[in-house]
């Protein structure tokens, strides 16, 4: 649907991000520009210290730039209050972390269920839903399951299914295989691939590993701070 | 929200049992304290209530102020009273409670005693090792009989059993025959001489004749006023006895009410100093919960930031840690309420069971106090509140790009 690509859902105007203040600040983005369309399935690549972290924390609001303009589903959302930022993360945009970030005491329902706590999405939906997207990532059976019962590359794809829970625009992926051995890394990349291609979600996967970057549709290279071609 | 809130919260205080048992020992302690004072303090009065309001003691008491007034309560004063015709009044009931004297056996051995003059109700009472209590006979005709402490009889005649039918003699004169030994009064003081006499003999005791009746009971109607009749008695003895204000009034006109009052007060002050000195110990268990929410937070810091991530609001996250924090204080304030509770009615089962074998004790009641069960659980409540604010504050401040940079 190329039609679809052209509608912008992130669009990052002329970023800057400085930490500290005074002689012992340091500007980490210097000007950063990128336009992510819907439908889109993007690498942001970058070695450590190329301010790739940074780029990713702004991305998913966690973090606000310095100056520049971040617009998101054509909104500027720079003044957003931290609540609205929460709900905007809570309803548009899905995290994979690299350490999986699922809570051992939870089962792996209740960990899923976590963002329609937040998104306060009735009681009587949420089991249908969490089916779904468990369904999704072929984990249904393991609903009962605790995390650590569970192997990497399945706790990964749980998490997927938590950042798919609340049907976001975004599913934000912070080096998605970073703790995985090759062959599950690849797994767990199909299945951002599938999620991208079924439901349309757009998906950016910030990673170091060229490897990993050449399953998205195109890749942004960030080095020292800035967008280079 | 809130029950998921809440069964997330028990299952998080579940996962870490040991820790939380420890933490919730301040409140738990603290909170078993106020409530055993309080169901204790309850108790007591309930049981000194009733003990005066139906026992020995008439509606009103009359006695003398000091023993320097030189004015006996004695017949004459009796009559005084008759004479004002109170109509509420059933009867003027003098009592005489006994007097020290030396006691002597036929072998001309002595011993130190207190002599206490009684009815045959009173004496009915006493625990008796040997022999009988006196009976209304005795104490119509006067007999020449008593009941003496086993610490007499042991002192005397070697035991219990030998002293009965024994007689000995009063140093203020006369023979008594023995007719009953009873169980020693008082555990606390065993070297007790103790002789009950009948009743009528009080009249013949040389105090008596000195100082008159220990005190007189003014038994009344029922649904009479006490206030109003004590004030017209003390009406009737200031005018008698010519006495111009209440600093000469030799004589104290007291109503049961009176009593009870003063009882009343002086429990609940009692309460409330030690349920005081006990809830020190709610706010040293207020700061341990203070102290551990502040570890969660940093243990959880990590959890923190992915609640952030997941949209989490400052509220959700101040509200999930204030509600750990309650639902621990909640927990611990239940616990100690039902320990507090089961202590008293343990205390009050022992003395009721035990402390008959070293006297003459009521049996005590056992009362809960519904108003401090209320009372702790909201206090218990408050104190979550308030100890776990600041660390869930801190909870919901952290930046999530450093909390879940965190490991």
């Amino acid at each position: 649907m190329p039609k679809k690509r052209e509608t912008p859902l992130l669009e990052l105007s002329k970023i800057t991000k400085v930490y500290g203040s005074g002689s012992t600040a340091t500007e980490v983005l210097h000007g950063v520009d990128i336009r992510i369309c819907r439908g889109e399935m993007v690498a942001i690549m970058g070695a450590s210290g190329s301010g790739k972290s940074t780029l990713m924390n702004i991305l998913g609001t966690l973090d606000r730039p310095t100056t520049g303009d971040y617009f998101f589903a054509a909104k500027k959302i720079d003044d957003y209050s931290p609540s609205q930022l929460a709900n905007l993360r809570n309803q548009e945009i899905g995290f994979v972390f690299q350490s999986f970030n699922l809570l051992p005491r939870l089962n792996i329902a209740k960990n899923i269920e976590r963002p329609m706590l937040y998104g306060q999405v009735a009681k009587t939906k949420r089991a249908e839903r969490i089916a779904a997207v468990l369904n999704k990532v072929d984990l249904l059976d393991k609903k009962d399951s605790y995390p650590l019962q569970l192997s990497g590359g399945q706790q990964q794809r749980v998490a997927i299914a938590r950042a798919l829970i609340m049907e976001p625009a975004l599913i934000l992926a912070d080096e998605p295989t970073g703790a995985l051995d090759s062959k599950t890394a690849v797994m767990v990349m199909n299945e951002l691939i599938r999620v991208n291609r079924e439901t349309g979600t757009t998906i950016v996967i910030i990673t170091h590993d060229p490897s990993v970057a050449k399953f998205a549709h195109r890749t942004i290279r960030l080095q020292d701070g800035k967008v280079i071609k | 929200m809130i029950w998921e809130l809440i069964v997330e919260a028990l299952l998080t205080l579940r996962s870490n049992k040991m820790r939380t048992i420890l933490t919730m020992i301040g409140i738990i302690l603290g909170v078993a304290a106020v409530i055993a004072i309080m169901t204790l303090g309850r108790s007591v009065y309930i049981t000194a209530e009733e003990e005066i309001t139906d026992s020995g003691y008439g509606n009103i008491k009359i006695t003398a102020k000091s023993a320097e007034t030189q004015l006996p309560l004695n017949q004459a004063l009796i009559d005084v009273l008759k004479s004002a015709d109170i109509p509420e009044v059933v009867n003027y009931d003098p009592q005489f409670n006994g007097s020290g004297g030396t006691v002597y056996n036929a072998d001309d051995d002595s011993l130190e005693i207190f002599i206490s003059y009684n009815d045959v109700r009173a004496v009915n009472k006493l625990i008796f090792l040997a022999g009988h209590p006196f009976s209304e006979d005795d104490v119509a005709e006067k007999s020449q009989v008593t009941v003496i402490s086993a610490y007499t009889a042991q002192e005397l005649f070697g035991s219990s059993e030998s002293a009965i039918g024994q007689s000995i003699r009063l140093d203020s004169g006369g023979f008594y025959r023995i007719v009953g030994v009873i169980k020693n009064e008082s555990m606390f003081t065993p070297s007790y001489g103790r002789l009950y006499l009948p009743k009528s003999l009080g009249e013949l005791d040389p105090a008596f004749q000195t100082y008159g009746y220990s005190y007189i009971d003014v038994n009344l109607k029922t649904g009479a006023d006490y206030e109003a009749i004590s004030s017209k008695l003390e009406q009737v003895l200031m005018e008698a006895y010519g006495f111009e204000d209440e600093e000469e009034m030799a004589f104290q006109v007291e109503n049961v009410k009176d009593i009870v009052a003063q009882i009343s007060t002086f429990m609940t002050i009692f309460s409330i100093g030690l349920a005081l000195v006990a809830a020190i110990s709610l706010v040293v268990g207020g700061v341990g919960i203070m102290n551990i929410m502040l570890v969660n937070v940093t243990e959880r810091t990590k959890e923190i930031g992915l609640m952030k991530a997941l949209g989490a609001e400052e509220k959700d996250i101040t509200f999930q840690f204030l509600v750990e924090a309650v639902v621990m204080t909640i927990c611990g304030g239940a616990i100690g309420v039902l320990l507090g509770i089961g202590g008293s009615f343990l205390v009050i089962w022992l003395v009721n069971t035990f402390a008959g074998n070293f006297g003459n004790f009521p049996q005590f009641q056992f009362v809960i106090n519904q108003m401090s069960i209320v009372v702790s659980l909201v206090v218990s409540t408050a104190i979550g509140l308030v100890f776990g604010s600041y660390p869930a504050k801190k909870a919901a401040k952290l930046d999530p790009v450093e909390a879940l940079r965190r490991d």
